[in-house]
Parts: structure tokens; sequence; C-alpha cells
């Protein structure tokens, strides 16, 4: 007896407990609307189809930037407005560091890189073109065959990011030797000299500038009035003999110098390539002359011709 | 790009002293042509720039060494710098022997701009000319040698009902035509979801010593929008070549463009018994690659007397391509060749061009045969005609 009434005052309370929370709970449920929320995480971009300068060997231009371009296309899942930047590097590749190194015109260039006009906003489209345009300085490292840095080639990277640095992609291309020089002064004036006169120790120089990316020395020869005359002038009356113009890489007394001869004839100047804290390096020819004793009258000209070769080894 | 203020000064400090001192530059880019494999008979072109100059300078070159007469100049020994260019390419041709023996072959060249006129009077005084080594190694060998890069893979977009071509840039240095034997190829859609793999083989060749196109046709049942390929190329000893993720989209039936023109077609006159050279330029200036095949009608007269078709040739949109067929004309005469192009179920117009099919002065079998005969038919009727003749006296 005593068991029944526990249980109908334990069945008692459950009905009153549900009765309660019927109560309480019924009209908090009519009182809201259901909501649902999501957050959408971020899809980091990534880049893909990168190429450099369109598939082709890099070739230099003389004494000037060349412009090198990289193009990638970049994927946010999140749509393409939502890329923020791409940064764009271009490196010789075997460089330690890579892409993280700071800049150098020999070795590594850093640019932002620009969107084309191929986006539609809205979230379907989920993929934009960028292009990454590089001047690439004249004494860039060359890779081709020959070179000093013949086993590598030359890396374009490009890293997206949408405020979280994404994928990167990357391309190859060999970069070519330049062989380029400048020369300051267009003749080598001797002035009036006597017959059987020389310039002694005073001589006439000529800057030689290296405007490519490899070391140079250079070649000579020269002529009177045509190539392979032997002659080094041709005067209002007479000749002067090839061999009585003298050169040097230093300073020198007429006798000590170089006989300018018929055939090219190698200097070994060693012209430094150029860096950003000497761009364009320069060294000099000196030249010394010897006026014949006899034969010869009025005014005497010619042509001394300067080649560059490339010297990669600086031998 | 970071100049440091100091290097960009100095910079141009050095170039404005350089040039208010009246400079004479020139540079030359690559100074060293190198070319291994090379056979018997075959020929190469390399192309080198030249820069640093100004507009209306001459620029001259000049050979010197065992192989100056294998070499040709698309711009002859002297041209002009033209004005306001930062650079001029030069193609030189080599041409191996068909005699030359295996083995290294060197020679040098000089390019140089000319020296300007001495200005200066009286006295002793030399003008300066400016000049840059070129030099040519050349490796002639009787075997045959594959090598071949793949410089660049690229996926344009296609229509929903034709194939995707994965397009390959291959460098083909060896001396036999070359190409991957195989590429695969894995796509997925925006959701990262594995679409269809594929591996195709079957490219078209690119000769030796040049750069071209082959194109690989993937065939699929995608919908339009937009899908990423991860692109395996592999070459004949399953060598993995190049390996690029490339995005592309899939666009609605007739969105792309495809237009081809047959821009030129040359063909050369040619000797009795030699080979004539159909030459033909195609451009694609449509918005998707093609292959394109050269249709060449022969007539000798009004009759028609041969259709050829030559190898197709990959031809991507906004480039032009040569197409080559080859024809032995039977004999001496004027022909006229109708040309054109079909490519992607289109065809170009018809360009039409006539040749002449010299006499060598040399005589043909027949005629040989011919004369002979007749001198015989000549020695027999007058050996009759004296024995009847002798039979009469008697």
């Amino acid at each position: 007896m005593e068991k029944r009434a526990r249980s109908i005052t334990i069945l008692g309370l459950i009905i009153a407990a549900v009765a309660a929370a019927t109560l309480f709970l019924v009209p908090l449920v009519i009182a809201e609307d259901a909501s649902s929320t999501a957050s959408v995480t971020n899809s980091a971009p990534t880049a893909s189809s990168a190429s450099l300068d369109g598939g082709s060997v890099i070739t230099l231009t003389a004494n000037t930037t060349t412009t090198v371009v990289g193009e990638a296309t970049v994927t946010d899942n999140n749509g393409c407005e939502d890329i923020t930047s791409v940064n764009g590097t271009l490196y010789r590749t075997n460089l330690t560091g890579g892409s993280n190194n700071v800049d150098d015109n020999q070795t590594h260039y850093t640019v932002n890189c620009t969107p084309e006009a191929d986006c539609t906003a809205g979230g379907s489209d989920l993929t934009r073109t960028y292009n990454c345009s590089f001047s690439v300085t004249h004494y860039a490292d060359p890779t081709d065959a020959g070179s000093l840095n013949a086993n590598t080639n030359w890396t374009f990277n490009a890293t997206p990011t949408d405020g979280t640095e994404g994928t990167s992609d990357t391309d190859e291309q060999e970069l070519n030797t330049l062989s380029a020089l400048g020369l300051q002064d267009t003749t080598i004036a001797f002035g009036a000299l006597a017959l059987g006169a020389d310039t002694g120790a005073t001589n006439t120089n000529t800057t030689v500038a290296n405007t490519g990316n490899e070391v140079l020395d250079v070649n000579l020869t020269g002529y009177g009035a045509s190539s392979g005359d032997n002659l080094s002038m041709s005067c209002t009356i007479g000749t002067v003999p090839i061999l009585n113009l003298e050169y040097n890489s230093t300073p020198f007394t007429y006798g000590g110098g170089i006989d300018l001869s018929n055939s090219s004839t190698e200097l070994d100047l060693d012209i430094a390539r150029g860096s950003d804290s000497d761009p364009i390096p320069l060294k000099e020819i000196t030249y010394g002359f010897l006026m014949p004793s006899t034969g010869v009258e009025g005014s005497c000209t010619g042509t001394v011709s300067i080649t560059a070769q490339s010297d990669p080894n600086t031998d | 790009m970071k100049y440091k203020t100091g290097t960009l000064i100095l910079y141009a400090f050095i170039i404005v002293t350089l040039l208010s001192t009246g400079v004479i530059a020139i540079g030359v880019s690559p100074p060293r042509v190198i070319v291994d494999s090379m056979s018997r008979g075959a020929s190469v072109e390399r192309t080198v720039y030249v820069s640093g100059l100004n507009g209306g300078e001459e620029v001259v070159i000049t050979f010197d060494g065992e192989i100056s007469d294998w070499i040709s100049v698309d711009k002859g020994s002297m041209f002009v710098f033209p004005e306001g260019a930062k650079s001029v390419p030069i193609v030189f041709t080599i041409a191996v022997p068909d005699d030359a023996a295996n083995g290294q072959y060197s020679t040098g060249a000089v390019i140089r701009a000319g020296a300007p006129p001495v200005s200066e009077t009286g006295g002793a005084v030399s003008s300066v000319s400016a000049g840059v080594s070129l030099s040519f190694s050349v490796d002639v060998t009787g075997d045959q040698v594959e090598d071949y890069l793949v410089t660049d893979v690229r996926i344009p977009d296609a229509e929903v009902d034709d194939p995707i071509q994965v397009v390959l840039t291959i460098e083909n240095k060896g001396n036999v035509q070359a190409r991957p034997s195989m590429i695969s190829i894995e796509v997925v859609d925006q959701f990262k979801q594995r679409r269809f793999t594929e591996s195709v083989g079957g490219m078209q060749l690119v000769p030796p010593y040049t750069t071209g196109k082959s194109i690989a046709q993937i065939p699929h049942t995608l919908p339009t929008g937009q899908y990423w390929a991860d692109v395996e190329v592999f070459g004949k000893d399953g060598r993995l070549y190049e390996e690029s993720n490339i995005a592309f989209e899939i666009v609605n039936q007739d969105e792309l463009k495809v237009i081809g023109e047959l821009q030129s077609l040359s063909v050369p006159g040619v000797n009795d018994g030699e080979i004539v050279r159909i030459d033909a330029v195609f451009g694609n200036i449509g918005e998707r690659p093609v292959n394109a095949v050269l249709v060449s009608e022969i007539y000798r007269g009004k009759s028609l007397i041969k259709v050829l078709e030559s190898d197709p040739v990959s031809v991507d949109f906004d480039e032009s391509n040569h197409i080559i067929s080859y024809f032995t004309p039977p004999r001496t005469g004027t022909y006229t060749v109708k040309g054109y192009v079909n490519y992607a179920d289109k065809k170009t117009d018809t360009l039409e061009e006539k040749f002449e099919v010299s006499g060598t002065g040399k005589l043909s079998t027949g005629v040989i045969l011919m004369g002979i005969g007749i001198v015989a038919l000549i020695v027999i009727v007058s050996m009759m005609f004296f024995r009847i003749r002798r039979q009469f006296k008697q």
C-alpha cells in the first residue's frame, strides 16, 4: 500500500514536470523564428599555368633594361575577387634562398603583379590572370651554354595571397649571354708629330665600357685605308706601317706597348660585368705612335677596330 | 624591383657620361652559337640579336674560319640598324655539306658597327670601330640523336563538343624528328572532384633543330565551367619531361572562333628530275589551336595530274606555320599548283602558283634509247642499200 502511494507520487511529479516544461518551453518556441548561420572558411588561392617570357629564351639588350614578363593563372575557391595580390619573383634558379632572397639585379627581382580584367565578380568565376613585368638589367646572370651558370636557369615564381598566402607556381627559362661594349671615344688623336718622333710616355686612351652580362676581353686590329692593308695610317703623302701604332692595358713608354697587327689580337682586359654598385665597369686601352722618319707628310688617318671577346672564366 | 638610390644615380651618371661623349656601342646575344649532333646535308637556323646601336648606323658581319662557307645570313654582310629599334634579330643558317666528315667544327664572326668618319684634321688620328665576336661550334655526326625539351605546356579553352587540346612547345635539339611518347592528364573541377584521367600519345612530330608545337587531343564529356588539369609529359624511356598544373575553361559550342587563312604559297622552279618543294604559310587567326593539312592540286596545262596532302601541322592560335609538301614532276613543262588548307572541318581560300620544270641538258634514258634505235636503223638500211646496189652492179 505504501509502495503504491510512492509510485503515484513519482508519477505525479513526472506529470507535473512535463506540464511545467510544456508551459515554459512552448511559448519560447513560438516567440523565436528558426535561424541557421554558417561562416565560410577562407580558401587560400593557388597559382597555376605559370609561364615565363612566353616560353622563349630571355635575351637582354645592351646598356639598358629589358622587360621580361611572367604570367600565371590564380584560382581562389571563394571567388576571383577574393584574391588581393600576387607577388612575382624572378631569380637565378640555383641561388641559395631561391625566391626569398633580397633583390640584386644580377640574380633576383621582385614585383607586384598586375591583374588582367578577366575576373567576373559574384563568386562563380574562380580564376584571374596576373602579369608580372620585370625590368631586367643588362648585367643579369647568363645561364646559356658556355656561360658560368650553364647548369642552371632562371625561375619565375608567382605567389598569390587573399590575406592568407597561397600556393605558388613556377616556370623556368634560359637567359642568354650578352656580349656588349661601349667606346667612350670615337677617335685616338696623337696630335702633330715630327718625322721620326714618337709619343714617348704620353699615351692616348680609349675607355671601354662593359655593357653586357659577361666578363670581356678585347681583340684589336687596324688598317690605314682599307682592311688588311698592313698600315696603321694613310697620310696626305705616304703611309705608316701598322706596327708603328702600339697599345696596352696600362700606361707605357713608346716601344713598350704591343704592336698593332693585321690579325686580330687579344688584349686581356678582363672588364668585369656590371653589378648594382658598378653597373657599367670601365677599363682603358692606352696607345702610343711613331711617325716614320721619312716618306710622309700632311694629315694621317687610320682605323683601330676593337672587338669584344666574351671571357666568362676570366682567363 | 627595388633599386638602391645610390645605384640609380651611379647608373644614370655613367649612361649620361657615355652618351654625352659620343659613345660607339654594340651588343650581341648570344655570342656563342653551339649546334650539336648535326647530320650531313642538314641545315639549322639560329637567331642572334644585335642591340646598342643608334638608328641609321651600319652593321657589318664578317666571317673567318674553317666553316665560313657553311653559314649564310638573312641580312647579308651589311645592313642598316633601323631607327627606333632596341634590338634586331639576325638569322644565321648553318648548312652542313653532304660530304662533311664527322667531327667538331668551328668558326668565328665579327659583328661590327661601322667606324665613324674622322672629323679631326691635322696630325695623326685614328677612328675607332666597335665590334663583338661571335663563335660558331658545330658537331657533325653520323648517329641519330634524339634530344628535345618540353619548354611549355598549355591548355586553351575548349568548346563542349570539342576535345581538350594540350599544346606542348618542344625545342628539338636532336637530328631526328621528335615528340613525347605520351601525356597523362588528370582533370578536376572547382570542388577538387576528379572528373577523369586520360593518357594519350601520337602527337605531331617536331622537325630536327627547330622549336615547334605538338598538340594532344583529349576527348571529354565535361559540361561548361572551370577546370584544372595536372599534366605529365613522358618520353620514350618513361622519363618525365614536364609536369604542370593548368587552369582552363570549357565553353559553349561555337563560342570560340575558328578562323584560318592561307597566307602564301610558293613553289620554286626546278630542273627535270628534281623534287619540287611546295611551301605554304597558314595563319591561325581564331581562338583555338587547329591541325592544318595542305592540299595541293597539281596541273600540267589544264590536266590535273596529282593531288597531294601534307602531314598535319599543329598551329596554335595567333600563330603562323609553314606547311610543306614535296612533288616530283614527271617531265619538263609549265605546271600550276592550286593549294588550300583543311583545318577544323573548314577550308581556306585557294592560292595558285605556277612553276617551270626546265630541261637539264642531259638526255633522258628514253631519248638515248630512241637515238640509238634510229642510228641502228639508219646503219641497217644503209647496209641493205649498199648490198642491193652491189648486187645490181654485179
